[in-house]
């Protein structure tokens, strides 16, 4: 008893030592910090590829005859930032991340940061590579797309990779990379991404962590096992064995609780703030995920009209794939298409394109045209027309 | 008034189940009963909603009420013939009792030596687990009853086909999306939909979450029989603590219902074989057929397995096998012999085999990195590995039932993922993480029962050497 009682003393005291390091590490850290580059260019995290797409035409106004085009750069790391001298006369849309995850799994990983250089002549800008979700100080590079419209191309001049601050900023970085919430998908939810930290995942950190720690108690156990076999050898006691293999086993489980709470300890409250979230923009914008008006459209629609089978409903949206499966739900007994395939045919058209024009009772969207007559709008910028009978 | 509707639905359901398992299992507390009572008269609902399909009859409010009303009748009817043959054969009874009493021993007996004295680190355990459960469900919740259905398989799939099979009247096998998947989910929420008399998207979603609801709530309950409150706590928190798990108790897939009845079957399934008490094994039977009506994996790894662990069992521990159980599953049988009768596939894949030697190495790094599993799959062949040395020292008297059906389905899962087309549901992350949440928690469950039977054993055994 008095054994046991001291033990958990000594292991109480151990991890009080631990931990009160950890957190003078982390402090330390935090005040050891260099201030950021004063040309650095505010970047945010790329949610989804819809982000993008409104981004680039919000900043380049691209009219129907104007093409934009991403034009990108591979810049090998290490290195903590892209620095930019270039001349524009348009603002640049910038996407840019950690090589592997941008070519592997595209936009919708939420890999990338999003920005918006600067007009002007002879600019010289920064774009921090630290503030990367993935960022590592020996990545396999960086990836960088400019988007320009084809009448106003960007004139870039030159483009680098530099080293910039201490050791302590890095460690930061990647420490700072765990506050990063999961990327909540907005098509379907058959996976998690994970958090990352230090470029690597969560998980795998953790994973390792665990076996190397269980690995270490084995050898500890196996060390203890024998030298108490040494000393018992003749009298090894059948309650003594017992306990010893109790005691074992509780250990494991401790460290199983202990991993597997970390663990939690990000995601739980991850999913409640994002939960929280939701219901607020659900309860105040009547919105949810990537769908901006879809929701609030398809209530219109059905407090409008009554919905038989064989009503085709065109959806013009920037994916509107998804968007005509959530319709055709929402609107059951009638169908919904994306735009293309039932244009002419249908009798209403949702559009969730904020760049839908309605002139002299003519709908234009996504270079599609047909009369027709406006039934409401919405906050999002999206419409639902009702269609003129086509002759 | 929707509200309300939707409450008598489930309390009809509830009292439907209740009874039923108060008269078929009378030795099953009045709470545990009333718990279990939705997953079960779930089952029974799917059955009506066939029959009358089978008949000719339209799914309509009438129809159904009245078949619900018949089969409540026939309950009430049983129950009062037991309740007079209880006062007649109370004697009887009493002895009946006094002999269960054996069979079915107190709990303290199986409580374990995990936790032992007034140490604070179970109630600290405890505390943690009831954080991590509220958060769990507090997610769940917001999003089955707050958030509208979204997920694409929601949309296309599962809440599509049960509003137009409403819509319909009757069983559609054209025009929605695998209508070779059986339709427990679907009857279930076009019952709720039918005093209602229009779709309602959260009443929907509502339905099913109460079945996940009560269906952890029964697991808990059936756990804390055995061993207790604290056994009880840590085993649900595992379970649903996985991330992904989380995610799907916001309802909108089929697969957390196809789970939950697994567990629930694999759990009884061990009692039943430790205790040799064939309620439970009868009772596991029905859950793992209604398993097989929410999802056609069910056939295979959960009827197919449950077959093969219980015949299995029986042999290896030398035991007359109830052989009168397997009309139970004549049960599950209608639904195979329905899809084979209008030639769809009894399975929404498609067949060939070819072996894909790259996938391993990505599903490895699925399983490794991806935040769906958290770091379970880390944590669990350490657990495998200390069980195994245990049953090989033979200080573990056998490996418990879900562990095992957990191996299979994960063996099963590999086979579907390395050797047929499924393969691309690996490699586009569609279907690869949802469908190794089977064999995960099964996994899970056996390891915790493991370590449950450890600690009972333990300090009974002597040293391997001696």
């Amino acid at each position: 008893m008095m054994a046991s009682s001291s033990r958990a003393r000594r292991s109480i005291l151990i991890v009080t030592v631990f931990l009160l390091c950890m957190g003078a590490a982390l402090v330390e850290l935090f005040l050891f910090r260099t201030a950021p580059d004063p040309r650095e260019i505010q970047a945010t995290i790329v949610q989804s590829g819809e982000q993008v797409t409104t981004l680039v035409q919000r900043v380049l106004h691209p009219s129907a005859h104007q093409d934009i085009q991403s034009r990108h750069e591979v810049l090998p790391l290490p290195g903590t930032q892209l620095r930019i001298r270039y001349s524009a006369a348009l603002p640049v849309p910038v996407l840019y991340a950690v090589a592997d995850a941008a070519l592997a799994q595209g936009y919708d990983d939420a890999n990338m940061l999003l920005g918006v250089l600067p007009a002007g002549q002879d600019r010289d800008e920064v774009l921090s590579l630290r503030a990367l979700p993935g960022w590592q100080p020996r990545g396999a590079g960086a990836v960088l797309y400019l988007f320009q419209r084809d009448d106003q191309p960007v004139n870039l001049r030159t483009i680098a990779v530099e080293d910039r601050g201490n050791l302590a900023d890095r460690v930061w970085s990647m420490l700072a990379q765990l506050r990063r919430s999961e990327p909540w998908q907005v098509s379907s939810q058959s996976v998690l991404r994970g958090y990352v930290m230090g470029g690597m995942s969560w998980a795998f950190v953790l994973g390792v962590g665990f076996v190397a720690v269980i690995i270490g108690m084995m050898g500890v156990r196996g060390m203890e096992w024998v030298q108490s076999k040494k000393k018992t050898i003749n009298s090894p006691g059948e309650q003594a064995y017992g306990l010893r293999l109790k005691s074992i086993v509780r250990h494991f489980l401790l460290v199983i609780v202990l991993f597997v709470g970390f663990y939690q300890l990000r995601f739980l409250p991850d999913a409640v703030a994002s939960s929280f979230l939701q219901v607020h923009r659900w309860e105040t914008e009547h919105a949810y995920g990537g769908t901006g008006d879809v929701y609030l459209v398809a209530d219109a629609l059905r407090s409008q009209t009554i919905l038989t089978p064989g009503i085709a409903v065109a959806v013009c949206g920037h994916n509107h794939g998804v968007e005509a499966k959530i319709l055709r739900y929402l609107l059951f007994p009638a169908d919904a298409f994306p735009s293309e395939q039932v244009w002419q045919r249908a009798a209403f058209v949702i559009a969730t394109l904020p760049e839908w024009q309605f002139d002299r009772g003519e709908f234009f969207c996504d270079g599609l045209h047909r009369p027709g007559k406006i039934l409401g709008r919405f906050p999002h910028g999206g419409a639902l027309v009702r269609f003129s009978p086509s002759h | 008034m929707s509200v309300l509707l939707f409450c008598l639905t489930a309390m009809l359901l509830v009292l439907e189940g209740t009874l039923f398992l108060r008269i078929a299992f009378p030795r099953y507390e009045r709470l545990l009963c009333l718990v279990l009572g939705y997953p079960v008269a779930a089952l029974f609902n799917v059955l009506l909603f066939f029959v009358m399909y089978a008949v000719g009859l339209r799914w309509n409010a009438e129809a159904i009420g009245m078949g619900h009303g018949l089969v409540m009748i026939l309950l009430i009817g049983f129950w009062m013939i037991r309740l007079s043959w209880f006062d007649s054969a109370h004697h009887d009874n009493l002895s009946n009792r006094q002999r269960e009493k054996h069979v079915n021993p107190s709990p303290s007996y199986l409580r374990t030596g995990f936790v032992e004295g007034r140490h604070a680190f179970p109630w600290i355990i405890i505390g943690l687990c009831i954080l991590s459960l509220c958060a769990t469900f507090f997610y769940a919740a917001t999003h089955a009853l707050i958030l509208p259905s979204y997920y694409i398989d929601t949309v296309s799939n599962w809440n599509l086909r049960s509003r137009a099979m409403l819509s319909a009247g009757t069983l559609l096998t054209e025009g929605v999306v695998k209508p070779q998947y059986p339709i427990l989910l679907h009857a279930l929420q076009m019952l709720f939909m039918l005093p209602l008399e229009r779709w309602n998207d959260t009443a929907a979603n509502a339905a099913t979450f109460l079945l996940s609801l009560s269906s952890f709530l029964a697991l808990f309950l059936l756990v804390r029989r055995d061993h207790g409150a604290f056994i009880a706590f840590v085993m649900v928190t595992a379970l649903v603590s996985v991330p992904l798990v989380t995610v799907h108790l916001g309802q909108g897939f089929g697969d957390i219902h196809l789970i939950q009845y697994v567990l629930l079957s694999a759990f009884l399934l061990e009692r039943g074989i430790r205790l040799e008490d064939r309620a439970s094994i009868a009772l596991s039977a029905l859950l793992v057929i209604a398993s097989a009506w929410t999802k056609l994996e069910g056939f295979y790894e959960g009827i197919g397995f449950w077959l093969l662990l219980w015949i299995g069992s029986s042999l290896v521990l030398h035991r007359t096998i109830p052989w009168r159980i397997l009309f139970l599953f004549l049960l599950a049988l209608p639904w195979p012999l329905f899809v084979k009768f209008h030639h769809m596939l009894l399975s929404p894949h498609g067949r060939g085999f070819e072996f894909h030697v790259a996938a391993i190495p990505l599903a490895l790094l699925y399983m490794g990195t991806e935040g769906s599993f958290g770091i379970a799959w880390y944590v669990l062949p350490f657990c495998l590995l200390i069980l195994f040395t245990l049953r090989f020292l033979r200080i573990l008297p056998r490996l418990p039932v879900p562990l095992l059906w957990g191996l299979l389905a994960l063996a099963f899962a590999f086979v579907i993922f390395f050797c047929t087309a499924e393969v691309q549901g690996l490699y586009n992350q569609e279907s690869f993480h949802r469908v190794l949440l089977v064999p995960l928690l099964l996994l899970i469950e056996g390891c915790v029962m493991g370590f449950v039977e450890v600690f009972m054993h333990v300090a009974h055994t002597t040293p391997p050497s001696s």
